[in-house]
């Protein structure tokens, strides 16, 4: 079953919290993430913060300033 | 099958590694040193800003001999041949900024770039040219996806300090952004991406949020320490 790989990949390389609660929603948003872009997350150590879980909103701001 | 549309799964996906790069701003922003910061952070800028065009040429270019087969290179050569008009000379905007700080173009120009800028800018160079330019989407959806705030940046102008003058460049993509991160999202959404582009769009996107991270934290790192009051956060 990918779902719960996908999250406990993430868990095991320690950029979520092994005791979070998923919404429904953040579990599908993880479970649509593919293999490469699962990968990608663990290469970079991107860590997915509470910030994150907790919102439906677009990102906080400041943002980082730097445009395009 | 994901029913959201294309810019939706690709903004829920940037969202999920944002935590990272607003930690990076906060950090950045309240800095208690940011008038002393604050003009690398405009070469810094400056070093990203003046690959926008080019590399959306270069993207163009890619697609550019598709265009009659592939409509997925069609639909990405419209977009940015469209967009590439709205974002030429905006790297002066910086040098502005930067004169204004009393640092002139002879000085910044012959600055070499930090390397996480060129890491940040040539992994797309490698993305466009080895293997795809939709990912280049992906790397704007980032850097045009958080507009700056300007009232916010206005408010942290005159309490850092620093002539608002010198904020031009932010406060105009402020203006801007909203419009061009809205465009690029109807493009996105016309375009026929399967779950392999999505893939790729997010491999892309994580890679910019984490490299865009670097070229702020190795400016810190590198920063005048000091133990002053931060500038206070805004609301």
């Amino acid at each position: 079953m990918k779902s719960p790989s996908t999250i406990q990949r993430l868990v095991d390389a320690g950029l979520i919290r092994a005791d979070h609660k998923f919404s429904e929603q953040d579990q599908q948003l993880l479970e649509s993430l593919s293999e490469d872009e699962v990968n990608a997350l663990i290469s970079v150590k991107t860590k997915l913060g509470e910030d994150f879980f907790n919102r439906n909103t677009e990102l906080a701001y400041p943002p980082v300033g730097i445009v395009f | 099958m994901n029913s959201a549309s294309h810019s939706r799964r690709l903004r829920d996906k940037i969202r999920i590694a944002g935590s990272g790069l607003e930690a990076a701003a906060t950090a950045l922003w309240t800095h208690p040193r940011l008038s002393d910061i604050y003009p690398e952070f405009l070469f810094r800028n400056h070093a990203v800003i003046r690959a926008s065009v080019p590399l959306m040429q270069a993207a163009a270019t890619a697609c550019e001999p598709h265009v009659t087969s592939d409509p997925l290179a069609a639909g990405i050569f419209t977009y940015l041949t469209r967009h590439i008009p709205e974002e030429m000379h905006h790297d002066d905007w910086i040098l502005d900024d930067l004169e204004v700080l009393n640092i002139p173009r002879s000085e910044v120009l012959p600055r070499i770039p930090p390397p996480a800028v060129a890491a940040l800018v040539g992994a797309q160079y490698y993305w466009i040219r080895h293997y795809h330019p939709l990912a280049l989407l992906g790397f704007i959806a980032v850097l045009e996806g958080t507009p700056p705030d300007v009232d916010y940046f206005e408010r942290l102008a005159d309490r850092s300090g620093i002539p608002r003058e010198a904020f031009s460049n932010l406060l105009r993509h402020g203006r801007l952004d909203p419009r061009h991160r809205d465009d690029l999202d109807r493009a996105l959404d016309q375009l026929p991406l399967s779950e392999k582009h999505h893939a790729l769009l997010g491999v892309s996107s994580f890679q910019t949020v984490h490299l865009l991270a670097r070229v702020v934290e190795d400016m810190l790192e590198s920063a005048p320490k000091c133990r002053s009051r931060s500038v206070e956060a805004l609301p």
